[in-house]
């Protein structure tokens, strides 16, 4: 049945959710690539992974680990879904999506947990997909939890969660039920997290080295079956883990997920980018830039704009706007990123009676500027007023790295240059710092999207 | 079973309409966000003041029960000690209401506890599936956006109520106000009912008064107390000054209630205080007042009573006697009763005083070392902003303009923005719009008279703010040459007011303002209305005792008339 955008204030209202990634092949997704500037973004990707989109060439390197970089909420995990539809479709590549958030309790993960989570995946995709792995190759890391309980049943009693799971029989659903019960063990105890950190930090050499082989005889059932020749890792939710965490993972442990012989990318927070921390042991090149409105001179981005109506349209029917200069206005006031927009629209469901017009359309963007009133200092609009003088520079201090984290400011085309977050220009605190500009500091005015 | 959507939408507009007006459009869009919303919604609701929390959520839950939403209510009370038990409680909740009302207690919501209900988002979205309504304050919410970026992006929306009448409040008592001829703010509690509903209880008052002419006086107490306080607040101030005259005060007489009846005075003098009557309202505090609470070892009442009495004295510019006042009178009170804000308050009063006689590094050491302390110690953000006020004051009388500007734009004009109180950003908006004028900047001073001041005391109904604007806006007009047309608005938009209002003083600068314009024509008429006008002005401010009589003499002489004796 054809998609019809809903044609009722209150429906619109009801099917905004932020929290939800598009599902692939959900028929509000809007193409984005030419609009975000990124058009080569996922032949970059595909390419780091082996694979040319355009000649099908496919040679893969050993291993390779890649961080997918955005802001909150611009539509990373949306656009790596359909990364991953495309990779699968290939053939290339059997694309095993782990969501860690809702594997595992966000608060205090660390790698460990992670590659649990990314074995149990893959484990639950193989056998879901009917495909099985004979007992040799499964052996070493059956080997490996073994160990790792009798290790710990000479020290204290080892949960009877785990103790059921590696009395659960042999096979590919045995393994499973095994890793399942490791997963639910550590997202409910405390102790028992930390415990299993400590086996896992022990023994992780031989624990990669089991993981690695596991992955390898899976590579070689699905080459078998011709349905793919690498197992490929997309791990999502990576990108909101509290702060000392997303260090631990990216940065001082990056090391032990460089040691699993596998494919794969993990969403990661942008302020992270900048940071300096990350020192070069990941890939971290890729980075989900923001939908354009204006090239860096200030000329208009007919993409943007394009793919900003269309998403627009698809949320809320043409027939609820009063005329084209509304949607153009929420186009404009979102800066280009899809959240914002999604934001701006549900304002106006909020206050419109049955049209979004333009008295509509100010109201929403003036509510916008009024959450961003809660936190913003006069020192934030002055680097806000700097960057818009001059958006190539903004530097990567903490207070840029800050506003870039909570939106007030984005960044367009790889960031290379940064914008102001156009509600926020609308606010007084901006155009006092503004007027404080001195002239000479000011480029050529730029639009405002 | 749920109503029709019809009832549903006319039971939202009722419900929005029976709150603060002020409050009526976030009512209006956080009901319908509820109502057709998604299942799972995380919203955040920015009600600082108690009472009008509960008044809001009330109403709230009126109309979603009707919709058949269930509701349920999660305080964080001591029993909810961190995150990881709100979110079983959420849970829980959820389990039986589509609503879960989250109530925070202040400070309940740190870094920590943020960064905590951060990390567990995404599970709590996906197991409560409910619309969760967070009601905190504007300092849990800017914590959220600076600790939890992430968390921040993923509310579904921001909704404030701010109580109008608390910051009018806040405002009378706070550092900034308690000067003798604005209007003072009757010391109730708050009352957060809406215009309408005053009016209508005023009718309900008067009707069960009248059908109950026999009421024992005991059940009288209670409602005259509640009619006069209402009357006040409408603005209806002949009508108070009549209620408290005849009604009120011969109850507390009758009934041999000494303290009813002083207190009673000190309202009808803070009515003629505002009018500008002072020497009868001085008597009133001085023989009505004082001598009961004194009478009565009220050492709290004796010392503010003396306050109003300074407050007085020292628009009629007897500076040391009111010195005397604050520091001999007031401020040993407060310190042995350990009323450190009231101490603060004192001090603060005691630089104006300072400041007055030019002694103005004293007034500043004060204000930065006695009184602000105090204000960031207490958390009490207004009162921080009103002292940072009252410095930029000094230093502009210093000449240091810049420093005032900044002062204004970055310490004063964002509290008053994040409280939401329209009317002190407006006033505050108006003392950028001085400096400017001073250093020139007439067409900037002149759209921040109209544009940003203007319109919010319309809004808010304050004629007398709007007609202190226009004289504003006049000054500028007349710098600017344009002398018809501030003649015209001190003629029509200024005056009318101030005799509407019985503001003397004000009705007397204003008089004295257009007269020394008459003055420049050359025609007879017009220096024959001006010289009327001058005499006019000149006996309200000298009946008064107010230092402007001496200004204006000087201006009267130095244009060649003679000052009347008086």
């Amino acid at each position: 049945m054809t998609y019809r955008p809903p044609a009722n204030i209150l429906e619109v209202l009801q099917k905004i959710e932020y929290e939800e990634a598009l599902p692939a092949g959900d028929p509000r997704f809007v193409e984005t690539q030419e609009a975000r500037g990124s058009e080569r973004t996922f032949s970059r990707l595909a390419r780091k992974f082996g694979w040319d989109p355009v000649s099908d060439a496919f040679f893969p390197p050993n291993e390779k680990h890649a961080l997918f970089f955005g802001h909150i909420g611009s539509g990373k995990t949306t656009e790596l879904r359909r990364y991953a539809e495309r990779l699968n479709a290939s053939r290339r590549y059997y694309v095993v999506e782990v969501d860690v958030l809702l594997k595992l309790d966000r608060n205090n993960l660390q790698y460990s947990e992670a590659l649990m989570a990314m074995a149990e995946t893959l484990l639950e995709r193989l056998l879901g997909d009917g495909y099985a792995l004979d007992d040799d190759a499964l052996w070493p890391v059956r080997e490996w939890f073994e160990t790792a309980i009798t290790t710990r049943s000479t020290q204290r009693e080892a949960s009877a969660e785990i103790k059921a799971g590696a009395q659960a029989g042999g096979g590919l659903p045995g393994l499973v039920k095994l890793f399942a019960s490791f997963t639910a063990a550590v997202k409910t105890g405390a102790s028992q997290k930390d415990e299993w950190r400590q086996q896992i930090r022990n023994r992780f050499t031989t624990l990669a080295a089991a993981f690695s082989q596991l992955i390898r005889a899976a590579e070689a059932e699905l080459q078998a079956h011709g349905r793919a020749e690498r197992v490929f890792f997309l791990v999502d939710g990576t990108d909101k883990m509290r702060g000392e965490d997303t260090r631990q993972f990216f940065v001082l442990d990056a090391e032990q997920l460089l040691a699993i012989q596998t494919l794969a990318i993990y969403t990661a927070p942008l302020h992270l980018k900048f940071g300096g921390l990350l020192g070069g042991k990941l890939d971290a090149d890729m980075v989900l830039p923001m939908i354009k409105l204006h090239e860096r001179d200030g000329s208009r981005c007919q993409a943007g704009w394009t793919a900003l109506t269309r998403l627009l349209l698809l949320r809320a029917d043409r027939c609820l706007f009063a005329a084209d200069a509304e949607i153009e206005q929420l186009a404009e006031h979102s800066g280009g990123h899809p959240r914002e927009l999604l934001r701006l629209l549900r304002l106006c469901c909020e206050v419109a009676d049955d049209l979004i017009d333009g008295a509509v359309v100010q109201r929403a963007i003036a509510q916008l500027a009024a959450d961003y009133r809660y936190f913003l200092r006069p020192s934030d609009y002055a680097l806000l007023v700097a960057v818009d003088a001059n958006p190539a520079q903004g530097g990567n201090d903490e207070a840029a790295q800050d506003l870039l984290h909570r939106l007030a400011l984005m960044q367009y085309n790889d960031g290379r240059w940064r914008r102001s977050h156009p509600v926020v220009r609308t606010l007084e605190g901006y155009q006092i710092a503004a007027a404080a500009l001195p002239a000479a500091a000011v480029e050529p005015a730029v639009p405002p999207g | 079973m749920a109503a029709s959507s019809f009832e549903i939408e006319r039971l939202r507009l009722q419900a929005a309409g029976s709150l603060p007006a002020q409050c009526f459009d976030d009512f209006q869009r956080l009901s319908r966000t509820l109502l057709h919303g998604p299942t799972f919604q995380w919203l955040l609701v920015d009600a600082p003041h108690e009472l009008l929390r509960k008044q809001v959520m009330a109403a709230l839950d009126d109309v979603l029960q009707a919709a058949g939403l269930a509701v349920n209510r999660l305080p964080l009370g001591r029993r909810v000690a961190d995150v990881a038990t709100l979110e079983k409680r959420l849970l829980k909740s959820a389990g039986s209401a589509a609503v879960v009302h989250v109530i925070g207690r202040p400070g309940w919501f740190d870094a920590a506890h943020w960064d905590a209900f951060n990390v567990r988002r995404e599970r709590i979205a996906a197991e409560v599936r409910a619309r969760l309504v967070f009601w905190l304050d504007a300092e849990a919410i800017a914590l959220a956006s600076r600790a939890a970026p992430d968390i921040w992006a993923w509310r579904g929306g921001v909704y404030a109520f701010a109580p109008l009448a608390a910051t009018e409040y806040d405002r009378m008592e706070g550092p900034g106000g308690a000067l003798p001829f604005v209007r003072f703010q009757y010391r109730h509690g708050l009352d957060v009912r809406s215009m309408s509903q005053r009016r209508r209880r005023i009718g309900e008052i008067q009707a069960w008064l009248e059908s109950h002419p026999s009421a024992p006086d005991d059940l009288l107490v209670a409602p005259l107390n509640e009619l006069g306080r209402l009357l006040y607040d409408l603005g209806d101030y002949d009508a108070a000054l009549t209620h408290w005259r005849e009604r009120e005060l011969p109850l507390h007489l009758l009934r041999g209630y000494e303290r009813g009846v002083a207190v009673t005075q000190g309202r009808i003098a803070d009515v003629l205080q505002a009018r500008g009557q002072l020497d009868e309202a001085l008597r009133i505090r001085r023989e009505e007042q004082l001598p009961v609470y004194e009478r009565l070892g009220d050492l709290r009442a004796r010392a503010v009573t003396q306050g109003r009495i300074a407050d007085v004295l020292q628009a009629q510019g007897q500076l040391e006697e009111t010195l005397r006042i604050r520091l001999e009178e007031e401020l040993p009170v407060y310190e042995r009763l350990g009323d450190v804000r009231a101490r603060a308050l004192t001090q603060g009063k005691v630089a104006d005083v300072l400041q007055v006689r030019g002694q103005l590094d004293e007034a500043l050491r004060m204000r930065r070392d006695e009184e602000l302390p105090v204000y960031e110690r207490l958390g009490d953000v207004r009162s921080v902003a009103a002292t940072q006020g009252k410095i930029a004051d000094v230093l502009e009388m210093r000449g240091q303009l810049n420093e005032a500007l900044r002062i204004r734009r970055e310490e004063e004009l964002p509290v008053y923005e994040r409280l939401g109180d329209v009317r002190e950003r407006a006033v505050t908006q108006g003392k950028i719009a001085d400096v400017l004028q001073e250093r020139g900047q007439l067409d900037e001073a002149l759209r921040i008279r109209r544009e940003e001041q203007l319109p919010v005391f319309e809004r808010l109904g304050d004629v007398r703010g709007q007609a202190v604007t226009q004289g504003r806006i006049a000054d500028v007009l007349e710098m600017r040459g344009q002398l018809d047309e501030a003649l015209r608005i001190r003629r029509e938009e200024e005056l009318p007011v101030y005799e509407r209002l019985g503001d003397v003083r004000e009705r007397a600068v204003a008089c004295s303002k257009i007269a020394l314009q008459l003055l420049s024509r050359s025609d007879s008429e017009s220096l024959a209305e001006a010289s009327k006008l001058l005499e006019a002005a000149y006996a309200d401010l000298s009946r008064m005792g107010l230092p402007e009589a001496q200004v204006l003499a000087e201006q009267m002489r130095e244009r060649g008339l003679i000052v009347p004796s008086t």
